[in-house]
C-alpha cells in the first residue's frame, strides 16, 4: 500500500516538473530570443521594412503595407494565397535546404 | 480530518483501479496526450508568431502613405513629401523606392528595397541579399546577380554580402539595392517613389496625422503600423483556426471514442460499482472515485502533452504544422519562435481538454452509481 | 431489533414486466439470534434481505432498526447506517477481481475514514482468524470456493457490524465447508451479533445454532419456527 503513496508523490512531482520546466524554460528562451527580435526590429527600422517574409507568393499578403485592409482575404475569404493548397502542401526539401552558394555553370 | 482520510482512500482505490486495466488506461492517456500536444502546439505557435510580428514591426514606419489610382496602388509623387513633413507631429518623412521582382527561373517573388547610397554597407552597382535569395534565385553567377530591367536589358550587380541568416524572417527574400540602380531597373522616374513613410513619435497622434494626410492628399491612402499588425494578427489567428479545423478530425474521433466507451459501461464495471455500493459507498463517493481515475489519466496526458508541445514548437520549430502556419512559398524563411504564452494560456488549454474529458467520464458512472446495488450486481449474472 | 410492517416490494412497477417480490411482510428479527429465511428461489428471500440491509427501499410499508424508522431516511443516512450496522455475504461472494484479497477485505472501511494502517491491521486480523492470512496478497481469482467464502466473511466483518446478512452462502460449497460456515456463524452469534441467512439448504436451516426459521413462498411468509420447534410444527 505504501508504494501507492510513493507512486502518487512521484507522479505529482513529475507532472509539476514537466509543467514548471516548460514555464521556466520559456521565460529564459523568451529573453534570449527577444534580443534577437530587437536586432531585427533595428534592421526593420534601418531599411524601412514593413513586412515579414512569409508567403511571398501571395502578392496580397507579402507586404500587407502594399494592399488595402481586405486584400489579405481578397480572392476568397478562406484563401490567403491563390492556392489554398499552399497550407497543406509541404515545401520540398530542396528549396528549404539548398546549399548557400549556388554556382551556375 | 476524517474527510481527508476518506478522499485519500478513494484515491487509493482509483489508482489500483487504473493499474488493473493498465493497457486501456495507458492508451487513453497517450491519445489524450496527443490531443493536448496538437492543440497546445497550435496555441503556442500562433501566439508566438503574433508576438514576433508585433515585436519585429516595432521598428517599422508609423505611417506608410500610398498613392491610390482607381482603387489600385500607384507610384506617389515625391513632392507630396513637403506637405507631409509640414504636418504637426511628423518627426521625419522619406520616400521609399522598392518593388517586387519575379524570377521565372525559380518561380519566386523577391523584394527589392532601394536605399540611399553611399551606404556604409553598399555602393552603387552592388547589392546585399537575404539567404533565401542565395538559395533559390536563378540568376546568380560568379558573385554577381543578373536582373532583367523593365526596358528588357540585363543588369548585372555585384553580390556585396548577405544578411545574417538569423534575420531570415525579415530578410530572406530581400535584395538591398542602391536607389539609383533600382530606379534604372524598374524604370521609375526621379519625381516618383513607391510610397512615403513617416514617423510620428506619439502613438496618440498617429490617427490624427493619418486623417490629415488623407484630407490634404485625397488620392493617397495612409496606412498605420497598427493596421499592419492587426492584419498579421488576423492572418495567424486564421491560420491557427485552419490548423485546428484540420485537427478537428482527430479531436472529434477522440471525443466520440471517449463518449462511446463512457456511455455504455461494461458489465464488469457495472457489477463493480454495485458491489462498492453494497459495501457502503454512496453515490457521491463512487462518482468521486471515478472522477479521480479520469483526472489521473487526463492530468498525466495534459502535463506530457504540454511538455511535448513545447519541445515541438520551440525546439523543433513546429515542424508538424509549419506549412499550415507559415504558408507555402519558394523562399522559405527559417526562424526561431519566441515563447509568448503564460500560465493563463495553460489554464485555458487545461479547461478545454481536461474539462470535457472529466465530464465524459463522470456522466455514465454517475448514471450507474444511482442504480440500486442489487440490480447493478446482477449485471454480471 | 429489526421490525417490518406491511412491507411490499414491486419491481418495474407500471411496466409490462412488473413483478411483485414481496406482498405485505410483517416480521421481527431478534437481536443476537440466528434467523434463517427458507424458501425456493423466487420466494422473495433475497429481496427481503436487501430491504432489511438498507440496500433498497420498499414500495410500501415500514422498516425499523432499533426503534429507528429507516424507510423515510434519505440515501446518505441509509448508506451510513448500512456501513456501520450491516455486513453482507453475497450469494456469489462478489469479490472484486484483479485486486488482492487484502484490498477486497478492506473495501468497506474505505469510506468510514479508518486510517490505512488500521485498515490493514484489522483486515489481517480477520484473515488470520479464518486461517487465510497467507493469501492476503493473492489475487482473488486464484482462490478456491472455500477460501473465497472466508474472504467474503472477513470482508463482511471489516466494520464490526451488529448484523450479518448472508444470501445463499452455501450454494457453491460442499457439505464440509457448509458445516464450517455454520460453525463460524455460531461463533459470531456467540459474540453477540445478529445473524440473518437466506437459504434453502437443509444443512443451513437444520443447523443446531439456528434460533428461528422463517418459511417463505411467493413473497409471503408461510410460517415461523422457533428453535425449540425447529424440527417441525408451526408457530
Amino acid at each position: 500500500m505504501t508504494n501507492k503513496t510513493s507512486f502518487l508523490i512521484v507522479w505529482a512531482g513529475l507532472c509539476t516538473f514537466l509543467l514548471s520546466s516548460v514555464l521556466i524554460h520559456s521565460s529564459i528562451l523568451r529573453k534570449e530570443r527577444l534580443i534577437y527580435v530587437a536586432e531585427l526590429a533595428a534592421m526593420a527600422r534601418r531599411y524601412g521594412l514593413t513586412d515579414l517574409c512569409l508567403t511571398t507568393e501571395a502578392s496580397h499578403t507579402r507586404n500587407p503595407a502594399l494592399s488595402d485592409l481586405h486584400s489579405a482575404f481578397q480572392t476568397h475569404p478562406s484563401a490567403l494565397e491563390h492556392f489554398p493548397s499552399g497550407s497543406i502542401i509541404v515545401v520540398p526539401p530542396r528549396i528549404k535546404e539548398a546549399p548557400l552558394l549556388k554556382k551556375k555553370d | 480530518m476524517r474527510w481527508i482520510r476518506v478522499q485519500l482512500a478513494l484515491l487509493d482505490f482509483a489508482l489500483s483501479s487504473l493499474v488493473r486495466r493498465k493497457g486501456r488506461n495507458l492508451s487513453l492517456a497517450a491519445v489524450f496526450c496527443l490531443l493536448v500536444m496538437c492543440f497546445a502546439s497550435v496555441v503556442f505557435a500562433v501566439k508566438s508568431l503574433q508576438r514576433e510580428a508585433a515585436s519585429l514591426l516595432e521598428g517599422a514606419p508609423d505611417i506608410v502613405v500610398q498613392r491610390v489610382v482607381g482603387g489600385r496602388h500607384d507610384l506617389i509623387p515625391v513632392q507630396y513629401l513637403g506637405l507631409i513633413k509640414s504636418l504637426k507631429g511628423v518627426q521625419e518623412s522619406t520616400p521609399r523606392v522598392w518593388g517586387y521582382y519575379y524570377d521565372p527561373g525559380s518561380g519566386a517573388n523577391y523584394t527589392l528595397m532601394g536605399t540611399r547610397c553611399p551606404d556604409p554597407s553598399l555602393e552603387e552597382g552592388s547589392v546585399l541579399v537575404g539567404s533565401g535569395v542565395l538559395r533559390t534565385f536563378s540568376g546568380l553567377e560568379h558573385g554577381r546577380i543578373i536582373l532583367r530591367s523593365a526596358k528588357g536589358s540585363f543588369v548585372s550587380l555585384k553580390l556585396k554580402g548577405t544578411f545574417p541568416s538569423d534575420s531570415e524572417l525579415l530578410s530572406s527574400d530581400l535584395v538591398l539595392i542602391c536607389e539609383k540602380d533600382l530606379r534604372e531597373l524598374f524604370d521609375i522616374p526621379d519625381h516618383l517613389a513607391t510610397d512615403i513613410i513617416a514617423r510620428v513619435a506619439n502613438p496618440a497622434e498617429r490617427r490624427k496625422v493619418a486623417e490629415k494626410i488623407y484630407e490634404a492628399l485625397p488620392d493617397t491612402r495612409p496606412i498605420q503600423k497598427e493596421e499592419i499588425l492587426r492584419t498579421y494578427e488576423a492572418i495567424f489567428e486564421w491560420r491557427g483556426g485552419l490548423t485546428i479545423v484540420v485537427l478537428s478530425a482527430l479531436i472529434l474521433s477522440f471525443l466520440i471514442l471517449a463518449w462511446d466507451k463512457a456511455v455504455s459501461l461494461g458489465p464488469e464495471e457495472t457489477q463493480e460499482i454495485g458491489v462498492l455500493k453494497a459495501l457502503g459507498w454512496d453515490t457521491s463517493e463512487v462518482v468521486r472515485m471515478k472522477l479521480m481515475e479520469g483526472l489521473l489519466i487526463s492530468i498525466t496526458g495534459f502535463a506530457v502533452g504540454i511538455f511535448l508541445a513545447y519541445l515541438h514548437v520551440f525546439l523543433l520549430s513546429a515542424f508538424l504544422f509549419e506549412p499550415l502556419l507559415k504558408g507555402w512559398s519558394v523562399v522559405y524563411p527559417r526562424f526561431p519562435l519566441i515563447p509568448a504564452f503564460g500560465v493563463h494560456d495553460l489554464l485555458v488549454i487545461f479547461l478545454l481538454t481536461v474539462g470535457p474529458y472529466s465530464l465524459a467520464t463522470i456522466v455514465p458512472h454517475w448514471r450507474t452509481a444511482t442504480i440500486e446495488p442489487q440490480i447493478a450486481m446482477r449485471a454480471q449474472k | 431489533m429489526i421490525k417490518l410492517a406491511e412491507v411490499r416490494k414491486i419491481f418495474n412497477q407500471g411496466r409490462p414486466n412488473e413483478t411483485v417480490a414481496l406482498r405485505g411482510i410483517n416480521l421481527e428479527i431478534q437481536e443476537a439470534k440466528l434467523t434463517v429465511l427458507k424458501g425456493p428461489s423466487g420466494s422473495g428471500k433475497t429481496t427481503l434481505l436487501s430491504l432489511i440491509g438498507c440496500m433498497t427501499r420498499p414500495t410500501s410499508g415500514r422498516i425499523w432498526l432499533c426503534e429507528r424508522e429507516l424507510t423515510s431516511l434519505p440515501e446518505k443516512f441509509l448508506t451510513t447506517i448500512r456501513k456501520e450496522t450491516f455486513g453482507f455475504v453475497f450469494q456469489q461472494f462478489n469479490l472484486i477481481g484483479g485486486i488482492s484479497v487484502l484490498e477486497n477485505v478492506t473495501l468497506p472501511a474505505y469510506t468510514i475514514g479508518m486510517p490505512r494502517k488500521q485498515r490493514r491491521e484489522r483486515a489481517m486480523e480477520l484473515l488470520d482468524r479464518f486461517s487465510i492470512a497467507n493469501k492476503a496478497h493473492v489475487k482473488v481469482e486464484s482462490l478456491s470456493g472455500g477460501e473465497a467464502q472466508r474472504v467474503a466473511i472477513a470482508r463482511a466483518l471489516m466494520n464490526d457490524p451488529k448484523v450479518m446478512i448472508a444470501d445463499e452462502p452455501t450454494a457453491q460449497l460442499d457439505s464440509a465447508l457448509s458445516k464450517e460456515f455454520m460453525a463460524i456463524m455460531a461463533q459470531l452469534k456467540a459474540e453477540g451479533k445478529t445473524i440473518l441467512i437466506a437459504s434453502h439448504d437443509p444443512l443451513v436451516w437444520g443447523s443446531p445454532c439456528v434460533d428461528r426459521v422463517v418459511e417463505m413462498r411467493d413473497g409471503t411468509i408461510l410460517m415461523l419456527w422457533d428453535s425449540a420447534l425447529a424440527s417441525g410444527g408451526g408457530s
